[in-house]
């Protein structure tokens, strides 16, 4: 097997895996970066979800060698000391129940907030409407963004 | 309040006797911060606080790090000031072990960052040793709180004591305790060595807990305590154990529900890459590998022969069926009398975190990481299927990635188990999301009759006919019956209200048991009840006391599209679940009801077709998203009973709700759930 190289939350990592492997598996299994979860193995639920070029993507339908060479961002490496504002309006929110797929949310998030500073509530709708929580933390969730937004709390 | 009994365990643990016990830590889960990793000396606990009295003459003592005081069997605190309390619950996101923080906290004098919550052993005499039936805080409210202030209480006789002076001289704060008198202030780290040495019948005048009004921490909105952790990634569940020369397994299932293996092909899962082994355990055909995704391919890869069991003819449609058919002939002939039909279909749990386990079993000892509610289950399970006696088995409980009642049972973990004894190495059990969906233990489905004789204004007689298969193929699932029956008795009132003329809140009133009253009231005064809506938009009301313990009534405002599509734009939520300990967990639990109840509304369920379950993924088993979650709006109605339950409370009024609101937007009445586009076309 080709030894694939991955840049992930700045290091550069090379594994000797099947370029089919989802890169969620390698993530998890080979990098031992167990933020990003999986839920679904199809892209249905978004726990999975890191940062591929800045772009949301789940990582379980991604395979390892589409993301070659390309900057991977994952949970952990999304900021250093857990404050990047998507995270901090998170705590002042007061989002998590189970926490399961809130890593998932929160790269989402970050990724929409990044090419969009100002969302309004139909396009945090549809950003995140592919990211389930089955506690329903929804309503926390779309207030820390407007809060991570900083727009006092959107429409 | 049992203290005394409790108490009485301090002995029994001086005797050794948890080292007998099964132990299991949440530290031990894995190197990231749990609850037990936020922990940083009290702030307030430093030399800068402290009152600039004149020095005492009293030599202060020295803090043994090692010594260790109990209070009961329920805390602990250490030599460095830091208090554990072991409670056999599990953190399934609903907050438990947070509310349990603050209240030893409040009882104690100490700031919250100086509590963790682990799991006690697994001993009956730390109550029950399953986490289920929304108990955990009105279970250990008292029995914590007590044991706290008598933890409290013998570290101020300690200071008394070292100073010569009065107990009712000294009081505490912020994990101090103070003699006002002399300037004296010393730390509860100092003091642990010698409280430790204190008869606890010795502080059984001064062990009272604290008046409602004095409380400090007890009805702030605290978060979750590992909120840090889980937004940083850094939270371990059992999916992400990894233990030292761990393998990866991931299992073929029956296609048709508990069936059996009756042979299978390995040859094509043995040439994946990084698969090494293939078995039979006794619910399927294991696949161990080298990582996940190895494993997962192997399972796709094998030939199984099944053996049907004896669910192949099983199939939703025919218990429907049969159910209808035998429906009592109708009484709505009879003058007066008003009568419905009622069905609900089976539901899976869905958690985010699939079904996983990981354990090390060798010949003389298991340990398993179970993400399981169950772990008194689990225990005899594993003693059962490995002979091991209970002693020799350590079941560690990390914080579960949603629970719901489907990790009450145990299938997981003693799959783990037989793979990792039969593979000779730790294993980690891997379930995909397709067997997660099919492979659980359903909500029952069911068909219900409810009538009323609406000369005689009485509440309606139900029955109910319940697909019985309870611990086989169904089981508890949020809320259990409360659910099936706040949605059948709720939506029948809000018909009896429409066929009477009278308005659906003022005949709840005049019908249900008066403790519902206060829900009600503040539903209606805060929904705009009866006032007017656009066409095409309307409220519905209903109301439930889950457990008979928790009375909560929600107003539902929704509207249909005329393609029949529900939306819901609010849901006014009302609670009196008592002492409030944690009003953010509360608040947070009635809206993460009320996802759950509206997903069941309006979403998806469980089709049993020839054995087999239809449904195998979130495109056809949908759970609600965030563009379909309305404006909860939760009020807590101040209570000074006892604290109740909430984890499932806020469930069994929501779907009622909707359908009453539905009723009230469209005039059409749907009696089944989920309701789909096509009802309201």
């Amino acid at each position: 097997m080709p030894i694939i190289t991955l840049f992930v939350n700045g290091e550069m990592h090379q594994v000797d895996v099947n370029p089919e492997v989802p890169l969620l598996w390698v993530l998890r299994d080979f990098l031992g970066l167990t933020g990003t979860k999986f839920g679904c193995g199809q892209g249905l639920c978004g726990s999975c979800t890191v940062h591929l070029d800045g772009e949301a993507v789940r990582s379980c339908i991604t395979s390892v060698s589409a993301a070659a060479n390309r900057i991977i961002t994952t949970i952990e490496g999304l900021s250093v000391d857990g404050d990047h504002p998507v995270q901090q309006a998170w705590l002042a929110e007061k989002v998590p129940q189970c926490g399961y797929c809130q890593p998932g949310q929160i790269m989402t998030a970050a990724a929409l907030l990044s090419r969009n500073p100002l969302p309004s509530d139909a396009e945090i709708d549809a950003a995140m409407s592919g990211n389930l929580c089955r506690c329903g933390t929804y309503q926390r969730i779309r207030k820390a963004i407007h809060h991570a937004a900083g727009d006092g709390g959107g429409s | 309040m049992t203290a005394g009994r409790e108490l009485n365990r301090r002995e029994f643990l001086k005797a050794g006797g948890v080292g007998l016990l099964v132990g299991i830590y949440l530290s031990s889960c894995g190197d990231a911060p749990t609850l037990s990793s936020t922990l940083t000396p009290s702030p307030s606990a430093t030399a800068t606080d402290q009152p600039t009295a004149e020095p005492t003459a009293t030599p202060r003592p020295i803090p043994n790090p090692d010594a260790i005081m109990q209070s009961g069997i329920f805390i602990q605190v250490d030599g460095r000031g830091m208090v554990t309390g072991y409670i056999p619950r599990t953190e399934l996101g609903q907050g438990s072990l947070t509310a349990m923080s603050m209240i030893i906290a409040e009882e104690m004098d100490i700031a919250l960052e100086q509590v963790r919550i682990q799991h006690s052993p697994l001993d009956p005499a730390y109550g029950d040793l399953h986490t289920g039936g929304s108990d955990s805080i009105s279970s250990y409210f008292n029995r914590l709180g007590k044991a706290a202030s008598v933890a409290r209480a013998l570290l101020v006789t300690a200071a008394a004591r070292l100073l010569e002076v009065p107990y009712e001289t000294c009081s505490t704060t912020a994990g101090q305790v103070i003699h006002e008198d002399s300037g004296t202030v010393y730390t509860y780290a100092e003091l642990v060595e010698a409280a430790a040495e204190i008869p606890i019948s010795d502080v059984s005048s001064y062990s009272d807990t604290k008046a409602a009004s004095d409380y400090q921490i007890i009805g702030t909105p605290v978060a979750d305590l590992d909120s840090r952790a889980i937004v940083g990634g850094s939270t371990i569940y059992g999916i992400d154990i990894t233990l030292p020369g761990m393998l990866y397994a991931a299992l073929a299932f029956p296609p048709i529900l508990r069936g059996k293996v009756l042979g299978f092909d390995a040859s094509q899962a043995l040439d994946v890459p990084g698969v090494q082994q293939v078995f039979e355990i006794d619910s399927g055909v294991a696949v161990v590998a080298e990582n996940t995704w190895a494993a997962l391919q192997g399972v796709r890869a094998l030939q199984v022969n099944w053996e049907a069991g004896g669910n192949a003819n099983l199939s939703s449609t025919s218990i429907r069926d049969i159910f209808l058919s035998n429906q009592d002939s109708s009484r709505a002939q009879e003058q007066q009398i008003l009568e419905a039909d009622y069905e609900v279909p089976f539901y899976v749990h869905a958690p985010l975190e699939p079904m996983n386990c990981v354990a090390d079993v060798t010949s003389t000892s298991c340990e398993v990481w179970a993400p399981t509610q169950n772990p008194g289950l689990a225990l005899s399970r594993i003693s059962s299927l490995t002979g091991l006696h209970r002693d020799n088995i350590q079941i560690h409980i990390p914080r579960v990635g949603g629970g719901f009642g489907r990790r009450l049972q145990v299938d997981y973990v003693e799959q783990a188990v037989q793979i990792s004894s039969r593979a000779g190495a730790p294993v980690k059990l891997m379930w995909n999301r397709e067997q997660d969906m099919q492979h659980g233990y359903f909500h029952p489905l069911s068909v219900h009759r409810a009538s009323a004789d609406l000369s005689q204004l009485e509440l309606p007689s139900i029955s109910s006919q319940t697909f019985q298969s309870w611990g086989d193929l169904t089981y508890a699932w949020r809320s259990v019956t409360n659910f099936t029956d706040a949605f059948v008795r709720e939506c029948f009132l809000d018909e009896m209200a429409y066929a009477l003329g009278r308005d659906p809140y003022d005949l709840r009133l005049e019908l249900l048991p008066s403790s519902l009253h206060r829900v009600l009231d503040t539903v209606i005064q805060h929904s705009n009840w009866g006032e007017r809506l656009p066409p095409g938009r309307g409220r519905g009301l209903a109301c439930w006391s889950t457990w008979n313990v928790t009375p909560v009534a929600q107003v539902a405002e929704v509207s249909v599209s005329e393609t029949g599509q529900v939306r819901v734009h609010r849901l006014v939520c009302a609670i009196d679940c008592g002492l409030v300990v944690n009003p953010n967990l509360v608040t947070a639990q009635m809206e993460g009801g009320i996802a759950w109840g509206l997903t069941a509304a309006l979403k998806g369920s469980i089709d049993i077709e020839k054995g087999s379950v239809v449904q195998s993924t979130f495109a056809d088993y949908p759970l609600l998203q965030m563009d379909e979650m309305p404006q909860v709006d939760v009020h807590l109605v101040s209570s000074d009973r006892q604290p109740t339950g909430v984890g499932e409370m806020g469930v069994p009024p929501a779907a009622p709700a909707v359908l009453n609101a539905i009723f009230a937007a469209t005039g059409k009445r749907i009696r089944h759930l989920p309701v789909r586009p096509e009802d309201l076309i």
